[in-house]
């Protein structure tokens, strides 16, 4: 089904703007397009950002500090895990100026901040309760799909956790773990996987089933 | 949209099976290729109408066109049959073609030359189509100029008032126009020469008709633009004609053109110049010398029509059997808008574009890559080539705002669109360029091998937008981001080019802007923290070993310290240490206030009657003993804080630690006002014990709410909030309990600043203090000769949100001259005097950057640094100033020759 505008073929740039919005809030709308186009339009009006792929150490400050360069911060509403209240690697800034929340995305969404990307969408506006995250374990599902290691945002993924890996017919690779600095605490075993995302073909079938139970709007961010 | 589903399309399958070769074009990929690899998907894709996929097709190469030098010629070889197949019959299609060859003018100017080969083989197959191409081009044009119509304004609907605002990207109106003209001179193949050099005519006229018809004792910024925009694209109407048609038109152009550009009165009077706005310290003697482009453009041209040397591609001799000669098309002349239709344009002052708005005031050259001893590394600045290549850049930066990485990807590749072997190859560092000057010049073979570096070229252009006085075009964010996808784009080729500009900057960092330091500063501190923070310190120690005892305020110091303390902002202290030579670690300590000062503070609040015990922990112990964990220090609750703990009033033996105790207790939890008050007179009370009682007990109220909230700035934000009301009540407009609070919140916040400012700012906005307050606060002359203003960064941030904030209100309720402004000069003024005072009998001067001699040096540096701020608070505030009024305060000035300078920069800011 269509999304009126969004989906409207232009001809009169020769790139993309980076101010459209991503794949995600499209694919989202596209769901439930009445309401999908209403979410999208309002996302251009609003002042609220999105930025995801934070470490879970990144703190207001930082964040303020950066986007400070963009405009004038209204507020920063850091995302948690819904059981310890611990930054969880997401955060919502409103601006006191929609159009910075514009420029936001244009000039600042895949820079980095901590030594990771920041990926930062358009977002119709904040509403109370979008500040948990929404994993079973309380931070955000996109940590819950993942294989790799990531010493920012708490070291393996809940797959890996919870012993799935077991199930997986991955090349393990034991030669070359080289992240010598953790010292996050967490067990490893000295293997390490490369990024995968559950579209990945080889994972196996019952991992999918245990995917079902999630709503589909989880594959990249968590709002 | 509409068109005929049924319809068959048979050319589209021929089109795409032409370019099934050409896997450099990923736009190129058609569908068929697609279902290949994913069936599954295929079945759920909405599938678009044949014409619609051919339009995408056709337009994605047209946008990439040239992209590849090699493939060019074959590209134009296919390209036009489908264009010509469907052009007539599907509208849809033709609007398409047409709004994708304009969008890649406005847009992407490099490409001119490319589009302008493939309309006219598209003539040369269908003279029609070709010429219908050549008339939309013209149509546009003259589209553009009617919105400068008086007739116009009056009846624009809707629809013309949506296109009258003006967007991030429009460059503007005459930019636009600069661009078409480009386009319709490289078609001189196909459009009758005449034609082309009649528009000329009344472009230049118009510029000329600008300057001297108006005010004449003036400058006219637009006259100046159209003058500048035209005379610059006339070399364009040579590329596309055999040498006996190129003698010809040369000889109308010198005879009809460049004779009456000739004509044109370039205003100058040097007693009007405008001083405040160039980049570095007057009366010294600068890196570089900049030229007016207006004054550079008509020798350069002329220099280049009588030169044989084209830095174009040859696309003419390419394209050889693909244009065919035939009968030239005419254009008409263009209706060109009077000087009354311009006359509220002229200044070019608001609203008229990025690019356009850029000849409000006089544009200069601007150089960070100068020549190396005996050769160039990019073309001269007052060449032609120089010339184009920076106003094509800038054309790219300012139309492309909305997709940096296109941009950075662009401005990087730009070689690709000249003539082979006219840079030389990315990423050849300088050593090896003077190596390869010494080879060829032993060899004396094949005689020059070009030096210029595309890079260098590139970032000259995006530093120039950032360096750009009174203002910018864009965001300054957004070419700093610009500069880090060049960088992340091709690293290793890129990243010497960012430090010799780096070093270029710091080095002549004395004779710099003061405004211009910061933006310097800020830039750095987002491309370090892309970067991982990594810089060659060990560069700049030896500035720090000679300056750091003596020379608070040495340039080079302040952007060492300020730069290192904007990096611990964007990342941690743990993180920045490990970057830094142990040279550096001191950097780490950012507090306003040392140790000793922070003491007698709070030891004046007791009468002496504090204990301080020294077991305190130094934090850069701490850092050692923990290097590479961050949690440990946010777990205790305090901030670390060298020997005090964060809050001194819960400390034991502290005569308030109880009731601090109850009032973190009724913070935390939203008590009751009844609850807040009997505790305040309760502690009211008890504070009349102490001889500063008001401020002692006003710091006790806000540190320990600060301590509640001390977890972020949404916390303190939080409990300000709930306090708001009764702190409210506290200052009771009284300017001292300001003071009191701004004090209190900074001693609290004094290992991390630029959160106590932060604070002030959010204390400001609900009224619990003014701006005032923290203006006169950050000028403050310190006992120990420190005014925080002018080595702070953070402080001076300050000053501009205060400043920025009144000025807008202040202009807004249609007054000028704000108290905050009025103030803020007046403290200038009176520090001025007080270092003027104690510089006493020897002359002021600037020192030589490697100075380390004794104390009037450092109040040399001192005082220039206040001049820097003068003149950026009556640059960047001039609109909400009156001169007369500034002239009244500057005779409080005691020194007769900074008396003069300044007053000659307040007898410019009308014309800024």
């Amino acid at each position: 089904m269509s999304l009126s505008e969004f989906d409207e073929i232009k001809f009169n740039h020769t790139t993309k703007r980076l101010d459209f919005p991503s794949s995600y809030l499209l694919k989202k709308a596209r769901r439930n397009p009445s309401i999908g186009i209403k979410n999208l339009r309002d996302s251009f009006q609003s002042a609220t950002i999105y930025i995801g792929n934070l470490s879970f150490l990144t703190t207001e400050e930082q964040i303020y500090e950066l986007f400070n360069k963009v405009g004038e911060i209204k507020k920063i509403i850091m995302g948690l895990d819904k059981f310890k209240y611990t930054p969880c690697g997401f955060c919502f800034i409103i601006f006191k100026n929609h159009r910075d929340s514009i420029n936001a995305v244009k000039y600042l969404n895949n820079t980095k901040l901590d030594d990771r990307y920041l990926q930062i969408d358009l977002d119709p506006g904040f509403t109370e309760g979008r500040q948990f995250g929404r994993g079973t374990n309380g931070g955000q599902v996109s940590d819950e799909l993942r294989y790799d290691f990531d010493e920012d945002r708490g070291g393996y993924g809940k797959q890996f956790v919870e012993g799935n890996i077991n199930n997986l017919d991955v090349n393990f690779r034991g030669d070359d773990f080289n992240n010598n600095n953790n010292n996050t605490g967490i067990e490893h075993n000295s293997i390490r996987f490369g990024a995968r995302r559950k579209t990945d073909s080889y994972i196996p079938s019952d991992i999918n089933k245990e995917n079902e139970n999630i709503p589909e709007d989880v594959e990249v961010i968590d709002t | 949209m509409s068109f005929n589903r049924k319809r068959r399309f048979n050319d589209n399958d021929d089109y795409q099976h032409n370019n099934q070769h050409h896997h450099h074009h990923h736009h190129h990929s058609s569908h068929k290729q697609q279902n290949f690899h994913r069936p599954q998907q295929q079945f759920k894709r909405f599938r678009l109408p044949p014409i619609i996929e051919l339009s995408k097709s056709v337009c994605a190469d047209i946008c990439t066109l040239g992209e590849s030098p090699k493939r060019y010629v074959e590209d134009v070889e296919y390209m036009p049959k489908p264009i010509i197949q469907n052009f007539e019959q599907e509208q849809f299609f033709k609007d398409a073609i047409l709004e994708t060859l304009y969008a890649v003018t406005i847009e992407q100017p490099q490409k001119i030359i490319h589009i302008a080969g493939l309309i006219q083989s598209i003539y040369s197959e269908d003279s029609k189509i070709g010429s219908q191409i050549a008339e939309y081009f013209h149509q546009i044009l003259q589209d553009l100029l009617k919105k400068n119509f008086i007739q116009q304004e009056k009846k624009i609907d809707s629809k013309d008032e949506e296109n009258l605002i003006v967007q991030d990207f429009e460059t503007g109106v005459w930019n636009k126009s600069k661009l078409i003209l480009r386009l319709l001179s490289s078609l001189s193949f196909i459009v009758e020469h005449s034609s082309l050099i009649a528009i000329y005519k009344q472009f230049l006229k118009l510029s000329i008709d600008l300057q001297t018809k108006t005010n004449s004792n003036k400058r006219n910024p637009l006259g100046e633009a159209i003058y500048y925009n035209t005379l610059i694209s006339i070399p364009y109407l040579l590329i596309f004609n055999n040498d006996e048609d190129n003698n010809e038109l040369k000889l109308k152009i010198q005879t009809e053109l460049i004779e009456l550009a000739e004509t044109f009165p370039i205003y100058s009077d040097k007693n009007e110049e405008l001083t405040i706005t160039i980049p570095y310290l007057e009366n010294v003697d600068h890196p570089y010398e900049s030229k007016k482009l207006v004054e550079l453009i008509l020798p350069a041209v002329k220099l280049q029509l009588s030169s044989n040397i084209s830095y174009f591609p040859d696309l003419f001799n390419q394209l050889n059997g693909l244009l065919k000669k035939s009968i030239k098309h005419p254009l008409p002349q263009l209706a060109i808008p009077t000087i009354d239709d311009l006359s509220s344009s002229i200044g070019l002052d608001n609203g008229f574009g990025s690019v356009d708005g850029m000849w409000r005031s006089s544009r200069f050259t601007f150089q960070v890559y100068l020549p190396q001893e005996t050769f160039d590394t990019s073309p001269p600045a007052e060449s032609y080539f120089g010339l184009l290549l920076r106003d094509i850049n800038i054309d790219i930066i300012e139309s492309l705002e909305f997709n940096r990485k296109e941009v950075a990807r662009q401005i990087i590749t730009l070689d690709s669109f000249f003539k082979e072997g006219t840079f030389t190859v990315t990423g050849k560092s300088i050593d090896s360029l003077k190596q390869s000057i010494l080879e060829s010049s032993n060899e004396s073979s094949n005689g020059k091998i070009s030096t210029w570096k595309l890079e260098d070229v590139a970032f000259e252009s995006v530093l120039s937008l950032i360096f750009k006085l009174p203002t910018a075009s864009q965001p300054f964010i957004y070419f700093f981001t610009i500069l880090v996808e060049a960088c992340s784009f091709a690293s290793q080729a890129i990243a010497p080019v960012m430090g010799r500009a780096i070093r270029f900057f710091y080095n002549h960092i004395h004779l710099l802007d003061f405004e211009l330091r910061l933006r310097f500063l800020d830039w750095l501190s987002i491309q370090l923290s892309n970067f991982g923070f990594t810089w060659k310190w060990s560069e700049w120690e030896i500035d720090s070993k000679r300056h750091s005892f003596q020379n608070i305020y040495h340039p080079r110091l302040y952007i060492i310290k300020n730069l290192i303390a904007k990096n611990l902002r964007l990342s941690n202290k743990s993180k920045i240490l490990k970057t830094l030579p142990e040279e550096f670690h001191q950097y780490l300590n950012i507090e306003l206030s040392s140790r000793d000062e922070t003491i007698e503070y709070y030891q004046d609040l007791f009468d002496n009657k504090l204990e301080f015990n020294h077991d305190g922990h130094d934090d850069d112990d701490k850092i050692n003993n923990n290097n590479n964990n961050n949690n440990k220090d946010d777990k205790n609750d305090g901030y670390s804080f060298k020997g005090l703990s964060k809050l001194i009033f819960i400390k034991d033996g502290n005569p308030f630690k109880s009731e601090t105790e109850k009032f973190i207790k009724i913070v935390h939890q939203d008590g009751s006002e009844e609850e807040i008050k009997d505790l305040i007179n309760e502690v009211s009370n008890k504070s009349k014990e102490y001889s500063n009682s008001e401020k002692l007990l006003v710091t006790w109220i806000l540190q320990t709410i600060l301590f509640v909230g001390n977890r972020s700035i949404s916390h303190a934000t939080k409990y300000i909030n709930n306090t708001s009301k009764f702190l409210i009540d506290l200052t009771n407009k009284s300017s001292q309990v300001e003071k009191f609070i701004i004090e209190a919140t900074l001693k609290y916040w004094n290992h991390d600043p630029k959160t106590g400012y932060i604070i002030l700012d959010i204390l400001e906005s609900l009224n619990i203090i003014s701006s005032l307050s923290i203006i006169e606060e950050s000028f403050k002359e310190l006992t120990n000769g420190v005014n925080l203003a002018l080595v702070n960064t953070f402080t001076i941030e300050a000053i501009w949100e205060s400043l920025n904030k009144s000025v807008v209100k202040n202009i807004q309720s249609g007054k000028r001259g704000s108290l905050e402004l009025i103030t803020t000069i007046k403290l200038l003024i009176k520090s001025l005097n007080l270092t003027v005072e104690k510089i006493g009998n020897s002359t002021i001067i600037l020192p030589e950057i490697d100075e380390v001699k004794d104390e009037t040096t450092n109040l040399n540096w001192k005082y220039q640094t206040l001049l820097g701020v003068f003149r950026t608070v009556l640059r960047k505030y001039s609109e909400d100033l009156q001169i007369d009024e500034i002239n009244e305060l500057i005779k409080d000035i005691n020194d007769d020759s900074t008396k003069k300078l300044i007053t000659n920069w307040s007898n410019q800011l009308d014309k800024l």
